[in-house]
C-alpha cells in the first residue's frame, strides 16, 4: 500500500446504487486527494449518505470504488484500520459506559491512543462512569469525537455529525477537528446541512443532486469560475442578457450568478463577488430545478 | 486475542443477564440450603449410599434448573444479538471499527454456545461444593445423614464429568438452533421472537392440514430436547443389551458413566448434520450482517 500524498484517497468511477426504482446514485465519479477536506453537499435524498455508505463498505454498489487502494465492498473490517466515521450523534449505544467505550476501542483498534482520548474527555463534563443514556446529545458527540481523535486514521468520514446540536457544540466540534485532528496526511469527507458553518473549513466541494454530481471543485478555484453580481435595477436587463444560471432578489437588489464569464464583462453592471458556498449551493440547486 | 477478549466482554456489558442469571441461581441454592430444612418422607437414618444418592440428586437438580434458566436467557440473547444494534442504529458505531462481520457474529455465537454454558456449569460445580459444605455444617440440614455421605471425591468428579458431557452434548445439539436465532436476529426488521417462532409453526400446521402427518413437529421436538443426544448414548448400550443399572445405583454417577457410550452421543448423523446446518446458518447470519442495510 502506498502512502504518498499524491495517491488519491478515494477514486469513484460510475458509482451507482438503486433502492427499488429509486436511483440513489446514478453514475457518480469523483476523486478525493490526500490532505483535503471535502464537503459532500446536497438536499435530502440526493444520495450523499448512500455515497458515504459505499465508501465505508456498508452497502453493496455498482461501479468502481477504491478507498486507500482497497475495494470497500467486502473488506470493511480491514479498511476500518485506516478509516474512521461518525454516522450521526445517535449511534453510540445507550447502555455503553464511557470506560467501556474506551476499553472496547482500545481492544479492537491497533491505532487507538487511549491516553489521548482520556485527555480530551478531561476537558469536557463527561464522567468516566456515565452511561451514554445519561449524557446529553452534545456530550455523546464529544465522546465519539474523543474516540475518533485518538485514532490515527487516514480518512475520516462524517455524515451529519452535528445534527441536532446547539451552536456552541457545533462550533467546538469543527474547531477541535481542524485544530487537533486535521493535518496534511489526513483526509476528511463530510456531509452537513449547515453549509455556512463549514465553508471556511472545506478545501473541496462536491454538490450532489438526484444521485448525480452537479459541481465538483476545489474551493480556491470556485472564484475563478463562479461569480455573483450584485446588480443595480437599471443595469438588470443588460446583465440578464449575459445568461445568469440563477437570479435572486434580496432587499430590492438583485444577485445574479454566472458561470465561466469574464470578470471585465460582468463588472460593468455592478459589484462582483465570489459567491459563498451556501449561496452557490442554493444557486446550483435552484438553477438546475428551473 | 486481545480483540476477541473485548468482543466477548462487550456482550456481557450489554446483556447483563448472561452472567447475572447463573450467579443469581447459585445464590438462590445456597440461601435455600443454608436456611431451610430438607424434608423427606421419613426421618429414619439414611445409609451412606442413600445419603450420597440424595446429595447427588440435589446437585443434579440445581444443575438442571440453572441450565434451564441459562438456556432461556441465551435464547433471548441470541434473538437480540444482531437485532438491537440495528434497532438503535449503534451498528453504525460497531461497523466503524476494524472488526469484521464474521468476528462479530462468531463472538456472539461463542458467548451463547460456549462461554455462558461452560460458565454456568462451573458456577453449578462450585455451588455444589458450597451446598455440601453447608449441609455438613448444619449437621444434615434436616436429613439424618452420615458425614461420609457428603463427600466422596471420586464420585463428585464422576458426577461433574457426566454433567459436562451433558452440557457439551446439548451445546452441540443446540448449535443449529442458536445459529437459526442469529439469522432471524440479523434479518427481522421487527418482532424477532415472532419471526423465530412463526416459520416452523406454519410448517407444522401446513403439514398437518395438507398431509395429515407431523414429521416437522417430531423433528423439532427431537431437536429441542436436550436429552436426545444423551439418550442416544445410553440407548447404544441398551441395544447391545449390555446396560445394567442397579436400582440403588441409578443416582451414582460412576455407574451411569460406565453405561454411557460417548461416541454414540457425538458421532451420529443427526448430530453431525445439525453441526453442518449450524455452519451454513452462521454463514448466512454473517452475510446478512454485512449486507443488510436498514439504518
Amino acid at each position: 500500500m502506498t502512502s504518498t500524498s499524491d495517491t488519491p484517497v478515494i477514486v469513484a468511477r460510475e458509482l451507482a446504487k438503486s433502492y427499488g426504482k429509486l436511483r440513489a446514485l446514478d453514475g457518480v465519479s469523483f476523486t478525493v486527494g490526500a490532505g483535503r477536506i471535502v464537503g459532500l453537499i446536497g438536499p435530502n435524498g440526493a444520495g450523499k449518505t448512500t455515497a458515504l455508505k459505499s465508501i465505508l463498505g456498508l452497502t453493496p454498489f455498482d461501479g468502481q470504488l477504491s478507498v486507500l487502494g482497497r475495494d470497500p465492498a467486502g473488506s470493511r473490517g480491514a479498511l476500518m484500520q485506516d478509516v474512521c466515521f461518525i454516522a450521526d450523534v445517535a449511534v453510540l449505544p445507550k447502555w455503553l459506559r464511557v470506560t467501556q467505550a474506551l476499553d472496547y476501542v482500545a481492544g479492537v483498534h491497533p491505532r487507538f491512543d487511549r491516553a489521548r482520548a482520556e485527555q480530551f474527555l478531561k476537558t469536557t463534563d463527561i464522567r468516566m462512569k456515565s452511561r451514554v443514556r445519561e449524557l446529553s446529545r452534545g456530550m455523546v458527540t464529544q465522546l465519539h469525537l474523543a474516540l475518533i481523535l485518538a485514532i490515527d486514521a487516514r480518512l475520516l468520514v462524517l455524515d451529519e455529525p452535528t445534527l441536532g446540536l446547539d451552536l456552541l457544540f457545533r462550533r467546538q466540534f469543527y474547531d477541535t477537528l481542524v485544530n487537533d485532528y486535521f493535518d496534511k496526511d489526513r483526509t476528511i469527507v463530510l456531509t452537513t446541512h449547515q453549509v455556512e458553518e463549514i465553508e471556511n473549513l472545506l478545501t473541496d466541494v462536491i454538490f450532489i443532486q438526484h444521485g448525480r454530481i452537479v459541481l465538483d471543485s476545489a474551493v480556491e478555484s470556485l472564484g475563478g469560475r463562479y461569480r455573483q453580481l450584485i446588480c443595480a435595477p437599471d443595469q438588470l436587463e443588460r446583465a440578464r442578457a449575459l445568461q445568469p444560471f440563477y437570479t435572486r432578489e434580496v432587499f430590492g437588489r438583485t444577485a445574479l450568478f454566472f458561470e465561466g464569464r469574464d470578470d471585465a464583462e460582468l463588472a460593468k453592471y455592478g459589484e462582483l463577488r465570489t459567491p459563498s458556498i451556501a449561496d452557490l449551493f442554493v444557486a446550483k440547486m435552484q438553477g438546475a430545478a428551473s | 486475542m486481545k480483540a476477541w477478549q473485548v468482543l466477548v466482554r462487550r456482550e456481557f456489558w450489554e446483556h447483563r443477564a448472561l452472567w447475572f442469571a447463573p450467579l443469581a441461581m447459585s445464590v438462590l441454592w445456597i440461601v435455600i440450603v443454608a436456611f431451610f430444612r430438607i424434608q423427606m418422607g421419613s426421618s429414619q437414618a439414611l445409609t451412606v449410599m442413600q445419603g450420597r444418592a440424595i446429595v447427588n440428586v440435589i446437585g443434579w437438580g440445581m444443575s438442571v434448573a440453572t441450565l434451564l434458566v441459562v438456556t432461556i436467557v441465551v435464547t433471548f440473547y441470541l434473538l437480540d444479538a444482531l437485532y438491537a444494534e440495528r434497532r438503535d442504529r449503534s451498528i453504525l458505531f460497531w461497523k466503524s471499527l476494524p472488526v469484521s462481520d464474521s468476528a462479530t457474529v462468531l463472538a456472539k455465537f461463542l458467548v451463547a454456545m460456549v462461554i455462558v454454558p461452560l460458565g454456568a456449569f462451573l458456577a453449578v460445580a462450585v455451588t455444589d461444593l458450597a451446598v455440601r459444605a453447608i449441609i455438613a455444617a448444619r449437621g444434615g440440614a434436616g436429613l439424618a445423614m452420615e458425614q461420609a455421605s457428603l463427600w466422596d471425591g471420586r464420585m463428585w468428579w464422576q458426577a461433574q464429568v457426566l454433567l459436562l458431557i451433558g452440557v457439551v452434548a446439548s451445546m452441540l445439539w443446540y448449535a443449529p438452533l442458536a445459529a437459526y436465532l442469529l439469522v432471524v436476529s440479523a434479518w427481522a426488521r421487527r418482532s424477532v421472537t415472532l419471526w423465530a417462532v412463526l416459520p416452523p409453526l406454519v410448517l407444522v400446521i401446513v403439514e398437518r392440514i395438507a398431509l395429515q402427518t407431523s414429521h416437522v413437529w417430531e423433528f423439532l421436538a427431537d431437536r429441542l430436547s436436550p436429552a436426545v443426544p444423551i439418550m442416544r448414548g445410553i440407548d447404544a448400550h441398551l441395544a447391545e443389551g449390555t446396560i445394567s443399572i442397579d436400582r440403588n445405583e441409578i443416582v451414582v454417577p460412576g455407574a451411569l458413566l460406565q453405561q454411557v457410550d460417548i461416541g454414540a452421543i457425538f458421532l451420529n448423523a443427526p448430530m453431525l448434520l445439525g453441526l453442518v446446518a449450524a455452519v451454513v446458518l452462521l454463514v448466512i447470519a454473517i452475510r446478512l450482517r454485512r449486507y443488510r442495510d436498514d439504518t
